[in-house]
């Protein structure tokens, strides 16, 4: 079976600055791959490339089928491929109900209203906050935004980057759990962790990058203490 | 009295359609549009083109003017400037959209004809109808201003915050990246904005043309008062900008009202009117305390992040080792072959040639001065033109009525200017650099409408006439004398750049905080280039005086100083040569059009220098710069060559013996 997402000897430049330097990955449809790294590895640098945000200087992405490599962002994103970026991935300045009428607004105009809808009876809490601005809102109800914000119109594949970054524990459980709902509705995640155990338990397939390079990649069952440590370094054990 | 405030809530109306279309767009696009009024202007001059010109209705003419060719303007020009311009420095920013407001009025020019305008009508068909409400007159043209203001910031408001076109408005001021993450193409968004933008302009342009007359000088001072709008708004709130809007233009029908009609300060306490309210503003904040360095970033830390970077650092690094490889004579090859070249200048030019050289010799020095601040010091400051004038008008009166010898006369010039330029950097030290172009340019106005103007320079109209130094009367000698102070100056900034100031300078141009943990205080040496670049644009103006014989205060109209900048820039802020040359084309350039070129081809030298500044939006560095860098390249290629033969052998022999 053909790849949902298939990404192939990507490299991606900051100006002189090389960041990533032929990266091939691929993600099937309804699976969870968790993309491991240190701090610089370029694991944001991937996602950003991946959906358009900043060019790649050489290699290819497919996804669903079609060559997206070079596409802009909102192409790539009304095909199917939504990224939360690093960060909050909201609007801060726009309520919250005007964030989610901006994740909706491609949609057909009869479909926006029960689009919306939806995204509140998943997260409760945007409807108590319908008309507060997103900035204002806390660290965990600005990822639940996002998150609602993205499955408001449930896309092929989600890319999360760091979202339980700066997050109470157990606010990132719930984020971790509305993630693992996403993937039962057959969702394809691409999960860009810091809490490598966490990340693993959810994860179907793990890539680890160091460097801008993949140097592991394979089965989350089978990262173990000793390919974490060799490739992450000591202290990935604290984490989770 | 109710009339004058109907008139003046008309002119505020004017103002305040200007102020939130520029709001608008530097909101969403990170541009302030310094070429609004030349858009307004342009506009305006297309109605009148179509409607008296060309006989065609009011509705006709509207429509053409305003629905098509306005929007396909802002598309235009969206496509050719402002989206190379978004992620650019501040000073590209304004200095390419200066060069648009430099272009946009010649074009015009060009295109509808040289014609002179008394009276433009507006909107309302002639005669225009006058309405009698409750005793007091009042014009269908003022009643059709009245309807557009209510329009523009009342159904532009309500569509800003209710409509779905609105949001996305909104969303692209909050964060781009995020904009096109949710599947909206930017790109359509800012095309929009900048559509509707410029059809805001030429509503303003073409509902001011029956009031302030349509001429482009008249159009950049309404721009002035839109400005102080925007800056009183802190350039983001619609809401104060357009009541500031509306108290600028009661102050203004106030004044008329107060003020006899026939005094000399009544016209010029209006155009103060603009000035004021930014005095008031700057006052206000330095009282406050607040912050106003306006970061020109659109958007959140996302948009920082895919920001393309790096660039600058690849170039300059790759300088320095390019400088470092070379000798003496290859590193300066291209200031010794200028300064040879306009050594010997003067013996091959004759007659009007000659004396326009020496002109360009003593600009040189003027432009030298906006090499140091800008160029050096980062200050975008519109009123270098200022400090010319000062430097320059006080010559002559030194010399001519106070009788003092007349390079002394020039020096004194120079000082005169230097502590209003310490003035102008202390009132604007702490402000971004927008803050500081905007309100360097009103002042700018100010000076010339408040003090230029006084009799003593004017002298009737006729200037005041100075005599050369008596060892350098003919035009050759002057030249010379000229080009000695040049090369003076020209080395005392090159050793500037490279003394300790020169790299704290450097570091307080890459970033102001970043200097800050290093130690250096930033205001000292702002203060510091503000002084120097005042004492210099003043000496500067005091030899173009002399090179003149004769001091007219037309020759520093600020539009003028506009152009200066413009061609500064475009031939490169960060060169002394390239302020020679920079002299030489903007004198010399535009003779040899009007020598050896049809009259309908008059504009085509402004044209170009407007087209030049707006080149900077692609090549940031100006072109004496880019084609140096290439020349030392190919001086470096040769140089490897040479000594990869000697290397070749020096160890070939060695290589046979082994």
């Amino acid at each position: 079976m053909a790849s949902l997402l298939s990404v192939k000897n990507l490299s991606v430049s900051y100006g002189p600055a090389q960041a990533i330097f032929d990266v091939s990955l691929t993600a099937d449809a309804g699976e969870v791959v968790a993309i491991l790294g240190a701090n610089g590895a370029g694991k944001s640098t991937l996602a950003r490339a991946i959906s358009g945000l900043v060019p790649s200087s050489s290699g290819s992405v497919e996804f669903d089928g079609a060559d997206i490599t070079g596409k802009l962002a909102h192409q790539i994103r009304r095909a199917g491929l939504s990224y939360i970026p690093e960060g909050r991935g909201i609007f801060p300045g726009l309520s919250v109900i005007e964030n989610l009428r901006m994740a909706v607004a491609q949609e057909r105009r009869a479909e926006r209203g029960p689009a919306i809808e939806r995204a509140i009876d998943m997260f409760p809490i945007l409807g108590e906050r319908r008309h507060q601005r997103a900035g204002s809102l806390s660290g965990g109800e600005q990822q639940m935004l996002a998150l609602g914000r993205v499955l408001a119109v449930p896309p092929k594949l989600i890319i999360a980057d760091e979202m339980s970054l700066g997050l109470a524990p157990i606010v990132t459980e719930s984020v971790f759990q509305s993630l693992d709902a996403a993937r039962q509705q057959g969702i394809t995640i691409v999960l860009i962790e810091q809490f490598v155990h966490r990340a693993l338990s959810l994860a179907d397939r793990c890539v680890i990058l160091g460097r801008g390079a993949v140097t592991w990649s394979g089965a989350a069952a089978d990262a173990g203490p000793e390919v974490l440590e060799s490739y992450l370094g000591a202290g990935t054990e604290l984490s989770a | 009295m109710v009339q004058y405030i109907i008139a003046g809530l008309v002119l505020g109306g004017i103002y305040a359609i200007s102020s939130s279309g520029l709001v608008v767009t530097y909101e969403s696009s990170g541009i302030l549009n310094f070429a609004f009024g030349s858009i307004a202007f342009f506009i305006a001059r297309l109605y009148y083109f179509l409607n008296i010109q060309h006989n065609m209705g009011i509705t006709v003419s509207a429509v053409l003017s305003l629905v098509v060719a306005a929007p396909a303007l802002g598309i235009l020009l969206y496509f050719a400037l402002f989206r190379f311009l978004r992620l650019s420095s501040s000073l590209v920013k304004v200095v390419a959209t200066l060069g648009l407001s430099v272009a946009l009025p010649a074009v015009a020019t060009t295109l509808f004809g040289n014609i002179s305008i008394l009276v433009a009508p507006g909107l309302a068909p002639q005669p225009v109808h006058v309405f009698m409400v409750a005793g007091v007159p009042i014009t269908m043209d003022q009643v059709i201003v009245y309807i557009s203001v209510i329009l523009t910031v009342v159904v532009g408001g309500l569509v800003l915050r209710f409509t779905e076109v609105g949001l996305r408005v909104r969303a692209m001021v909050d964060s781009p990246a995020m904009t096109s993450l949710s599947g909206t193409n930017p790109v359509r968004v800012s095309v929009g904005v900048w559509a509707v933008s410029t059809f805001f302009a030429g509503l303003a342009g073409i509902l001011a043309a029956p009031i302030i007359g349509l001429d482009s000088q008249h159009f950049t001072l309404l721009v002035a008062a839109a400005f102080a709008a925007v800056v009183a708004a802190r350039l983001r709130s619609i809401p104060i900008a357009v009541m500031v809007s509306f108290a600028m233009g009661i102050a203004t029908s106030l004044i008329q009202y107060y003020l006899p009609s026939s005094s000399v300060w009544t016209s010029r306490m209006i155009t103060a009117v603009p000035f004021l309210f930014i005095a008031i503003f700057l006052v206000y904040n330095l009282i406050l305390r607040r912050d106003l360095s306006d970061s020109t970033k659109v958007g959140s830390a996302l948009d920082a992040a895919i920001e393309p970077h790096g660039q600058g650092v690849l170039e300059s690094s790759e300088a320095a080792v390019l400088d470092a490889s070379m000798g003496f004579i290859a590193r300066y090859s291209g200031p010794i072959v200028v300064a040879i070249i306009a050594m010997v200048l003067p013996f091959l030019m004759s007659g009007v040639w000659l004396t326009l050289l020496v002109q360009a010799y003593a600009l040189g020095i003027v432009f030298l001065a906006i090499t140091l601040v800008t160029g050096e010091g980062g200050m975008i400051w519109l009123c270098q033109i200022t400090f010319a004038g000062i430097g320059g008008l006080w010559t002559a009166q030194l010399a001519t009525d106070y009788h003092w010898p007349v390079l002394l006369a020039v020096l004194a010039g120079g000082l005169i200017a230097l502590p209003v330029g310490l003035l102008v950097g202390f009132l604007t030290i702490r402000l971004g650099g927008l803050y500081v172009a905007l309100i360097t340019l009103t002042f700018a106005l100010l000076m010339e409408s408040l003090y230029f103007t006084q009799g003593r320079f004017s002298n009737g109209g006729l200037g005041v006439n100075v005599l050369r130094p008596s060892f350098a009367t003919s035009d050759r000698a002057f030249a010379y004398v000229c080009l000695f102070v040049f090369i003076l100056v020209a080395l005392f900034v090159v050793n500037l750049r490279r003394s300790t100031t020169g790299m704290a300078l450097d570091a307080v141009r890459s970033s102001e905080p970043g200097a800050r943990t290093l130690g250096i205080s930033v205001v000292q040496m702002k203060i510091v280039v503000a002084g120097l670049a005042a004492l210099l644009a003043g000496i500067g103006g005091g030899m173009l005086v002399v090179a003149q014989t004769a001091a007219q205060p037309v020759n520093y109209s600020t539009f003028l100083g506009v152009v200066w900048l413009a061609v500064v820039v475009s031939i490169g802020i960060r060169s002394s040569i390239a302020a020679l040359v920079a002299g030489i084309t903007f004198l010399v350039f535009p003779q040899l059009v009007t020598t050896y070129l049809p009259t309908a081809w008059s504009q085509i030298p402004v044209i170009l220098f407007g087209l030049g500044a707006i080149g900077v939006a692609k090549f940031p560095q100006g072109t004496v710069e880019q084609n140096g860098e290439k020349f030392r390249r190919i001086l470096l290629k040769q140089a490897k060559k040479r000594s990869d033969k000697k290397e070749l052998a020096l160890t070939s022999p060695q290589g046979e013996a082994t």
